[in-house]
């Protein structure tokens, strides 16, 4: 029993890479606090009471930066809809006008994508456009060629022998799509579609260029009143940081699977 | 309703100069991002929590905060001139995307490739010069492709800090001709044509290595 | 140092109480291992049983946490495992993906003589030709391992182990990863090698090549040797309830 017992190899009391992980969480935690404690301490010399007298204002500019974010990614999605299938169409024409569209929309300065309908408007129906119309078209038009492509990706990810085992056990081709291609497809594209819904929120900061009162423009108009940059361009900062990165953890919200990273 | 292209004549030399102004900036956008983002990679593949939660912290704080936002940070509170606070702006803006693109490319090489060096005896710089290096430039082209386009197509709003880049030069053709539309059409030519040269240059380097990955 | 004497006779491997974990989790439970100069030992057992970990602590990869190794009479440390031409004795064969992908056959071979030996370009080469040849393999030197099939990738892998004058050549599943009609042409080339006196450590699944090749079987199972019994008589008879079950499975799918 006892020679038995010698023979055994005594464990390690912990594992040395577990330990130097637990060592390193307990330095990353100190890290973090530290910088907090920075941050704190050099926010806190900021000007506060400003950021409270214009908090109506930016709040104001969060609410048309958030809806027109919103508005769209909800149009774009129904063109990119539509753009995507006439990518997939049998009829060559219609693919070949739906992939330039595309393509030469994700190869352009989304700033250039705005001066096009801004610039043209006017000299094709004669009065100026209101900087909202304008920032909606021209969005809209961004983010349909976005999703286009993620939805188009969502739909080719799912395997062909997919749709081939669902005609084979008897379904209908509309039938394999709804209940077998679709499901999956929407599951694939969950990521891509919520990094696209955050660079269109991004990107809203933009319109900036024509006008429109959106977040970022009304902080800008408050810094040149006020002149106060630092701490004007800190909240802003930090608020399209937490909003964005709340946004991006959507997907994990929606789809359990993609919580583990 | 009018169509006068020869403003787009008239205006040819702002046009080139625009043009000449966003490579500028774009190659060094580039050049600044891709050094960045290999530092921010190398981070995260360091041993140990600390190092890779230090990198991933960073790349959630670039990914999101608008580019727009980050330059004129630098520009109004750090105090750059507008050239610098562009690239900087730029550069950061885009390491956080193309140090994710070297993490996956560097994740995809089979563990057994740095195995096979180490039992052959490669010492770490051999086994990282000789067989990641090479195997990481091959897999990481077409990502990188997007990427470099990611960088031309944010030049553009370093026109906001006053630069002269091909986007300011046709909002300027709009105020003064109120024809900016010709000149947004062949801006758009231009750049589609910079990303264009962009993936051909990529392929070219593709086409090479067609028989090796 | 041992004397050459020694070397050639005695036990080439041996591995004494060998513990390792991962995380909470152990994989390798006193792990004692002996293997006589240039015999073949094949170790079997089903997956996750520790068999390609044991491996991997031979060569270096890994780091026992428990235990020693000695091999060809020293032991695996630091500082051993440092010396390159110590290292340069133990030869390794994956399962798949061991090919530097981005090189030509010819580079494979000639890259680690070159720069871990420093050996001129043409001394490289002519080496390396003449161990394609062994493979069987002479006319594909200048193509990419994605050029060949899976059998002649894994040829191409031993020899590129043997240009380095390995004293011992490890395999871990040299042949899972194959089509069938592709085992045959590596296995014959394992059969040569172990004809030619090298001292082998196998994994595999291939009871064909443990009965005809190996002299030892090892069965692992959970992490523990199970079994270490000369070839024939394993075959006969397995002791142990999970080696027999194994075997059925194996033999009788």
């Amino acid at each position: 029993m006892s020679i038995a017992a010698l023979g055994e190899a005594t464990p390690p009391p912990v594992d040395p890479t577990l330990a130097s992980d637990r060592r390193q969480v307990v330095i990353w935690w100190i890290f973090v606090v530290c910088v907090l404690a920075l941050l704190i301490w050099k926010l806190s010399a900021l000007n506060w009471g400003l950021v409270w007298r214009v908090s109506p204002l930016l709040f104001q500019g969060f609410t048309v930066t958030c809806g027109l974010t919103l508005v769209s990614v909800g149009l774009g999605m129904l063109v990119g809809i539509a753009l995507a299938g006439a990518r997939m169409s049998r009829f060559a024409p219609i693919r070949y006008v739906s992939m330039a569209y595309t393509e030469t929309v994700r190869a352009t300065p989304q700033l250039m994508v705005i001066f096009w309908i801004f610039f043209s408007y006017p000299v094709f129906v004669g009065h100026n456009m209101s900087p909202w119309t304008g920032a909606v078209v021209s969005l809209t038009m961004i983010a349909s060629a976005y999703l286009a492509e993620v939805i188009r990706g969502g739909i080719l990810s799912v395997p062909i022998i997919q749709s081939e085992s669902a005609t084979v056990i008897g379904l209908s081709r509309v039938q394999a799509f709804v209940y077998v291609l679709l499901p999956q497809a929407c599951r694939n594209m969950l990521p891509a579609f919520v990094t696209t819904l955050v660079t269109s929120f991004k990107v809203t900061s933009l319109v900036y260029v024509i006008g429109l009162i959106d977040f970022f423009r009304a902080a800008s108009l408050i810094n040149n009143r006020n002149f106060a940059p630092a701490t004007i361009y800190t909240v802003v900062a930090i608020v399209y940081l937490i909003s964005c990165f709340t946004l991006s953890r959507l997907v994990g919200l929606l789809d359990p699977k993609y919580k583990l990273q | 309703m009018e169509f006068d292209w020869t403003i787009a004549l008239r205006y040819r030399d702002a046009l080139i100069d625009g043009l000449l102004m966003t490579l500028q900036v774009s190659v060094l956008g580039i050049i600044g991002g891709t050094l960045l983002g290999i530092i921010v990679a190398c981070v995260r593949a360091m041993p140990g929590l600390f190092a890779r939660r230090l990198a991933i912290t960073y790349i959630e704080i670039v990914r999101n905060i608008p580019a727009l936002v980050k330059i004129f940070y630098l520009y109004y509170v750090l105090g750059f001139n507008a050239m610098l606070a562009g690239l900087i702006g730029l550069s950061i803006h885009q390491s956080g995307y193309i140090s994710d693109v070297i993490t996956s490319g560097l994740r995809s090489i089979p563990r057994e490739q740095t195995e096979s060096a180490r039992v052959l005896v490669c010492s770490y710089p051999q086994t990282f010069a000789f067989v990641l290096v090479p195997q990481l430039l091959r897999l990481t082209i077409p990502p990188m492709t997007s990427q470099y386009i990611e960088v031309v197509k944010n030049s553009s709003i370093v026109m906001f800090l006053g630069i002269a880049e091909l986007t300011w030069q046709t909002q300027q053709i709009e105020f003064e001709t109120a024809r900016g539309y010709v000149a947004a059409g062949i801006a758009t030519l231009l750049y589609l044509a910079i990303a264009l040269s962009i993936s051909g240059l990529m392929s070219v380097a593709a086409w090479k290595w067609r028989r090796a990955i | 140092m041992t004397s050459s004497a020694e070397a050639t006779s005695g036990p080439i491997i041996e591995l004494r109480n060998v513990g390792k974990w991962y995380g909470p989790t152990q994989v390798l439970k006193n792990i004692n291992l002996t293997v006589e100069t240039g015999s073949v030992t094949v170790i079997c057992g089903p997956s996750g049983s520790g068999k390609s970990t044991v491996l991997r602590c031979i060569c270096g990869l890994e780091e026992a946490q428990a235990g020693t190794l000695h091999i060809m009479g020293r032991t695996l440390n630091k500082q051993t495992l440092g010396d390159a031409n110590f290292r340069s004795d133990i030869g390794m064969v994956f399962q798949r993906f061991s090919l530097f992908q981005h090189m030509r056959v010819l580079a494979n071979l000639t890259l680690a003589p070159r720069k871990v030996r420093g050996m001129k370009r043409r001394e490289a080469e002519a080496q390396a030709h003449a161990m394609l040849a062994r493979v069987g393999l002479p006319d594909k030197a200048n193509a990419y391992p994605n050029e060949l099939s899976g059998g002649q990738q894994q040829r191409v892998a031993i020899a590129r182990a043997l240009v380095m004058k390995p004293k011992i050549m490890l395999f871990d599943e040299p042949t899972s990863a194959l089509d069938p009609d592709l085992v045959r042409e590596v296995l014959d080339v394992m059969r040569e090698l172990a004809k030619s006196g090298m001292t082998m450590v196998v994994v595999t699944h291939e009871m064909g090549f443990a009965r005809q090749a190996g002299d030892r079987m090892v069965f692992m199972n959970h992490g523990e040797i199970l079994e270490n019994r000369a070839t024939q008589e394993f075959f006969a008879q397995p002791a142990t309830e999970p080696a027999r079950r194994f075997l059925d499975n194996v033999l009788h799918h």
